[in-house]
C-alpha cells in the first residue's frame, strides 16, 4: 500500500456512493423455515439482532425507496440508466413473498433513471409455490445447497430433518418447467464444512445441474466463546481441503476462481502486477496519488445498501448490526453522510498506523467490521503482513502459475473482479 | 565446468518488447532504459515465443546460439539494461516465470457495449472530466487558434445561459468533472449578467472564462470585479506583438501562441514573472520551426520517464482528448473540434458519450495509422494531439 497517501473518507464520497448505488437489499424477514447449524443467526454467533420472526413493513421499505428515488431523480443526467440490483434477504425471503411483490411493483412503477434487476438468496424450500412469480419477474436466484444428502446434513428444518430432498425436488421442478430461465438466472452457493468437501460439492452440483457453485467457508468472526470448540470441529479451510483431494490439479481446473490459489493469482494480476486497471479512469489517473483508504473495507454503500428487518441501514448484510449507519422509522429516513463519514473514519483511524507499515496490498483480507474487538481503543489488525511474507506469498503465486501457465491468459481474457 | 546445453531468457514484468518492419526495441519501464536493434528470423522467433502468455515471458536459448556474436550481444544488451536475465536450464523446474505486460482492463469498450445492450449506462459518465463551451464567438482572435489551443473561436452564434446551465447540470453526474471552461467574448454576450451570476452560483465547479486579449483589456474594470469574486480567467494574448501589459492580478493564466523561436524567446523572458503557458501554433508556413522545436526527438524519448501505466494508456486511449467535450456556439457537441460533431447540446448526454466511447474517434485515437503503426517507438511517443490533426501528419517526429 502506498504509505504516504492513506486518506479518510469524506461525506461527499458517501453521498456519491448513495447516488451511484448499484445494489439495494431488503431483509424482508428474519424468520426462516430452516435451522441450519452454521447460519450467521445460529447459536454459533453473536452480534446480530435477536431473531424474532419479524417481517419488514412495506411502509419502512417504501420510505427508503422514496428517499433514494428523490436523490436519483433530482440530480440531472436523466439520460443515464444505471443498473440497480434489488435483492431480498432473510431469514428465508420467500416467507415474505407478499412484501417482495409489493416492493417490486412499487419500484417498477417509479419513474427513476435505473434499470432494475431483482434477485434473492433462497433455501428453495418454498420455490415450488413461488417459481411462477420469480420467473415472471426474471429474478436472479442464488440457491443455497451444500451438495448431496449427506453433505447437506447441516441444512435442517426446525425438527432436525435434512432439507435436501425437498429442496432438490423443487429445483428439478423449476428446471423442468422453466429450462431457459434456469439456465440464465439460477446459480448455486455452497458452504464448506465438516460434512462435505470442495470436490464433493462441485461434483454433485456441476454433475447434476451443469453449474459451478460458489463455495464459501464458515465465518470465523463473532463466534460465541462457549461455541468455539464446536465451531472448530465444523469449520474447514478451503485451500487445505482442495490440497487433500486426490486429483487436486483437475479439481482446480474445474473450479477455477473458486480455488483460493487461482483467486489469489487473479487478484495479483489485477491489483498488484501493474497490468490490471479497473477502467479508463484508473488507467488515466494513479489512485496511489489520489489516495487510498486503509484496509480493504468498502467505503459505505460502494457495494450495496442493506435495510434490516428492524429498519437499520448498513453497508452490507455480512456485518454486525451494531455498525448500523442509519435507520428508517415512522418519522422517516436517517442517513447523515457527515455522521457516517465520522463513524467510519473513527474506525479507520485505528489502523492507519499499522496500514502505513503493512505490505499486504492485494493480499489484505480485512474488513474492519469483521475484527471482533474493533470497538476497542487499542485494536490490532489480525492480518498484518511483512515485506518478507509478501515476497514469499508472491513467490508462491508464481510457482503455482508455473504449474498452470495457461491461467494467466484465462485471467486476462475471462476474469472480472467486482470492485 | 560443463556448460549447460541451453539457457532460459526471461524478461522482467516491467519490460516491453516491440518489433517493427526492420527494427526492434526493448524498453524497461523499471529504469527507463532501452535499446534498439535490427531484427532477423531468429529474433522474430524469440519475439513470438515471448509474446505467447503461456510462456510466462521466458524462452529457451540454445547454448550454441550464444556463440553467435550478434545473438550474444543482443542478450547482453537485454541484461545490461536490467530488462531480463539469462539462467542455465537445469531441468523443467528451472524455467523462470514473470508476467508479460499485457493490459487487463476490468471495464473496457466491450463491457460498455454489453451494458448498453441491456439498457444500462454503467459508469461512462464518470469518464467526463472537462467541458468547454464556446458561449459565443470572438472575432478578434485568430480564426484557427481554437483548433490547436484552448481559445475562443470566431462565430456569429451564441449559446443561451439556460442551455449551458442545463448541459452542465447533466455533466455534474460525473464525479470526475474537474474543469468547466466558458470560451468566447463573454462581455458582449447578450446574457452576460446571467452568465456572471451562474458562474458565481456554481461554487462547486471550477469555471474558467477563456477570452481574447482584446475583450480582456476593453473590459478590464469588469474583469477586476469578477476576479474579486474569485472568477478564473485564461487570456489569449498576441504577446510580444500585443504590447498591452500582462498582469498577475487574480492569477490570470496567459496563453501565448508561439510561431517561431523569436516568439518563444520573448515569451520565455517573462515566463518567470507571470502565469504563462507558451503553446506552439502552426500557421501553415512555419513547418521548419515545428521540425526544429516541436517534433519529437530521440532525446525526448530517452528522457521520458514512462511507467508501465503510461505505456498501457498510450496503447488504449488518447490522454490529450479523453474525457473532454467541446460545445460550439452553434450548439454542436464534439469530443474534439477537429473531429465531426457527436450531437447537439440538447441531446441526451449518455448518447453523446456512448457514441464517442464506442467509435473512439477522439478519446481512443491511437497511433495506429502509418507510419506510426510500424514504428518501434510507437508506444513511447506522446499521444496524437491537435497538431497532428491540423498538420494532417501523424508522425511529428525526427525519429529514424
Amino acid at each position: 500500500m502506498n504509505k504516504t497517501h492513506l486518506v479518510n473518507v469524506n461525506p461527499f464520497t458517501i453521498e456519491n456512493n448513495i447516488f451511484h448505488l448499484e445494489n439495494l437489499v431488503f431483509e424482508v424477514t428474519d424468520a426462516c423455515n430452516l435451522n441450519c447449524r452454521y447460519c450467521s443467526f445460529s447459536e454459533f454467533y453473536t452480534g446480530y439482532d435477536e431473531r424474532q420472526g419479524k417481517f419488514l413493513s412495506f411502509d419502512i421499505a417504501r420510505k427508503l425507496i422514496d428517499h433514494l428515488a428523490g436523490l436519483w431523480k433530482n440530480n440531472g443526467h436523466r439520460s443515464f440508466q444505471r443498473p440497480l440490483a434489488v435483492g431480498f434477504y432473510g431469514g428465508e425471503p420467500l416467507l415474505n413473498l407478499s412484501l417482495i411483490r409489493e416492493i417490486v411493483d412499487y419500484m417498477q412503477n417509479l419513474d427513476i433513471p435505473r434499470v432494475l434487476r431483482f434477485g434473492m438468496t433462497t433455501n428453495a424450500m418454498l420455490l415450488d409455490r413461488s417459481m411462477d412469480y420469480l420467473v415472471e419477474k426474471q429474478f436472479d436466484l442464488l440457491i443455497s445447497l451444500d451438495g448431496d444428502r449427506e453433505s447437506n446434513g447441516h441444512r435442517v428444518d426446525h425438527a432436525g430433518n435434512n432439507s435436501h430432498d425437498r429442496v432438490m425436488a423443487n429445483i428439478f421442478a423449476l428446471r423442468e418447467k422453466y429450462p431457459e430461465y434456469f439456465d440464465r438466472h439460477v446459480r448455486f452457493n455452497s458452504v464448506l464444512h465438516n460434512k462435505n468437501s470442495v470436490e464433493s460439492i462441485h461434483k454433485y452440483i456441476y454433475g447434476t445441474f451443469g453449474k459451478s457453485p460458489s463455495i464459501g467457508t464458515l465465518s470465523p468472526s463473532g463466534i460465541r466463546a462457549d461455541k468455539r470448540e464446536e465451531f472448530r470441529r465444523t469449520y474447514k479451510n478451503k485451500h487445505y481441503d482442495i490440497r487433500q483431494t486426490d486429483n487436486c490439479g483437475q479439481l482446480i481446473e474445474n473450479i477455477y476462481l473458486e480455488a483460493p490459489e487461482v483467486y489469489e493469482l487473479g487478484k495479483y494480476v489485477v491489483f498488484e502486477s501493474g497490468n490490471g486497471f479497473r477502467d479508463y479512469n484508473d488507467l488515466m489517473y494513479d489512485r496511489n496519488v489520489t489516495g487510498v483508504i486503509p484496509t480493504v473495507t468498502c467505503t459505505p454503500f460502494t457495494k450495496k445498501m442493506f435495510l434490516s428487518v428492524n429498519g437499520k441501514i448498513l453497508p452490507c448484510e455480512k456485518i454486525d448490526h451494531v455498525f448500523a449507519m442509519g435507520n428508517v422509522d415512522s418519522a422517516g429516513v436517517n442517513l447523515d453522510s457527515v455522521k457516517i463519514a465520522e463513524l467510519f473514519n473513527g474506525y479507520l483511524r485505528k489502523f492507519i498506523g499499522q496500514c502505513s507499515v503493512c505490505d499486504a496490498g492485494f493480499l489484505c483480507p480485512v474488513c474492519i467490521f469483521h475484527i471482533d474487538n474493533v470497538k476497542d481503543d487499542n485494536v490490532n489488525c489480525p492480518s498484518f503482513i511483512t515485506t518478507q511474507s509478501k515476497t514469499e506469498a508472491v513467490k508462491e503465486i508464481m510457482e503455482n502459475l508455473k504449474r498452470r501457465p495457461h491461467f494467466y491468459k484465462r485471467i486476462l481474457v475471462e476474469t472480472t473482479f467486482k470492485v | 565446468m560443463i556448460k549447460p546445453h541451453s539457457y532460459w531468457l526471461n524478461l522482467n514484468s516491467d519490460t516491453f518488447f516491440w518489433i517493427g518492419q526492420n527494427k526492434g526495441l526493448i524498453y524497461n519501464t523499471g529504469n527507463n532504459r532501452y535499446f534498439t536493434f535490427g531484427i532477423d528470423k531468429y529474433i522474430t522467433t524469440i519475439y513470438k515465443e515471448l509474446s505467447e502468455p503461456d510462456n510466462l515471458y521466458s524462452v529457451k536459448i540454445d547454448g550454441s546460439d550464444l556463440e553467435k556474436e550478434h545473438i550474444r550481444e543482443w542478450i547482453d544488451n537485454i541484461i545490461s539494461i536490467g530488462a531480463g536475465d539469462l539462467t542455465a536450464n537445469t531441468g523443467p523446474d528451472s524455467r523462470p516465470a514473470s508476467l508479460p505486460p499485457i493490459l487487463k482492463l476490468l471495464e473496457g469498450v466491450d463491457d460498455i457495449q454489453e451494458m448498453h445492450s441491456r439498457q444500462q449506462a454503467g459508469k461512462i459518465i464518470s469518464y467526463l472530466h472537462e467541458v468547454t463551451l464556446h458561449i459565443n464567438g470572438d472575432n478578434s482572435v485568430h480564426p484557427d487558434y481554437h483548433k490547436q489551443l484552448l481559445s475562443p473561436m470566431r462565430s456569429e452564434d451564441d449559446l443561451s445561459v439556460g442551455k449551458v446551465a442545463e448541459f452542465i447540470n447533466n455533466c455534474k453526474g460525473s464525479e470526475n468533472l474537474g474543469m468547466v471552461n466558458l470560451a468566447g467574448d463573454i462581455f458582449s454576450h447578450p446574457e452576460f449578467a446571467d452568465f456572471r451570476q451562474w458562474i458565481q452560483q456554481e461554487s462547486t465547479l471550477p469555471v474558467t472564462v477563456i477570452i481574447g486579449a482584446d475583450s480582456f483589456f476593453k473590459n478590464i474594470t469588469t474583469v477586476g470585479s469578477m476576479i474579486a469574486d474569485d472568477i478564473l480567467f485564461t487570456v489569449l494574448t498576441e504577446y510580444p506583438d500585443d504590447t498591452r501589459k500582462i498582469t498577475n492580478i487574480g492569477n490570470i493564466k496567459w496563453i501565448i501562441p508561439v510561431r517561431s523561436e523569436r516568439d518563444y524567446e520573448k515569451a520565455a523572458r517573462i515566463s518567470d514573472n507571470y502565469n504563462i503557458e507558451k503553446r506552439p501554433f502552426f500557421t501553415g508556413n512555419n513547418l521548419d520551426f515545428f521540425r526544429r522545436c516541436v517534433f519529437v526527438e530521440e532525446d525526448d524519448l530517452r528522457n521520458a520517464k514512462l511507467t508501465k501505466r503510461d505505456i498501457f494508456a498510450r496503447q488504449t486511449l488518447n490522454s490529450n482528448f479523453f474525457g473532454r467535450l467541446v460545445v460550439l456556439p452553434d450548439g454542436t457537441v464534439h469530443a474534439n473540434v477537429n473531429h465531426p460533431a457527436l450531437g447537439r447540446i440538447e441531446d441526451p448526454l449518455y448518447d453523446i458519450l456512448y457514441k464517442e466511447i464506442i467509435t473512439g474517434t477522439s478519446w481512443r485515437m491511437l497511433r495506429d495509422r502509418m507510419p506510426c503503426r510500424d514504428c518501434i517507438y510507437r508506444w513511447m511517443c506522446p499521444p496524437i494531439s491537435n497538431y497532428e490533426l491540423v498538420l494532417q501528419k501523424p508522425d511529428l517526429c525526427n525519429l529514424s
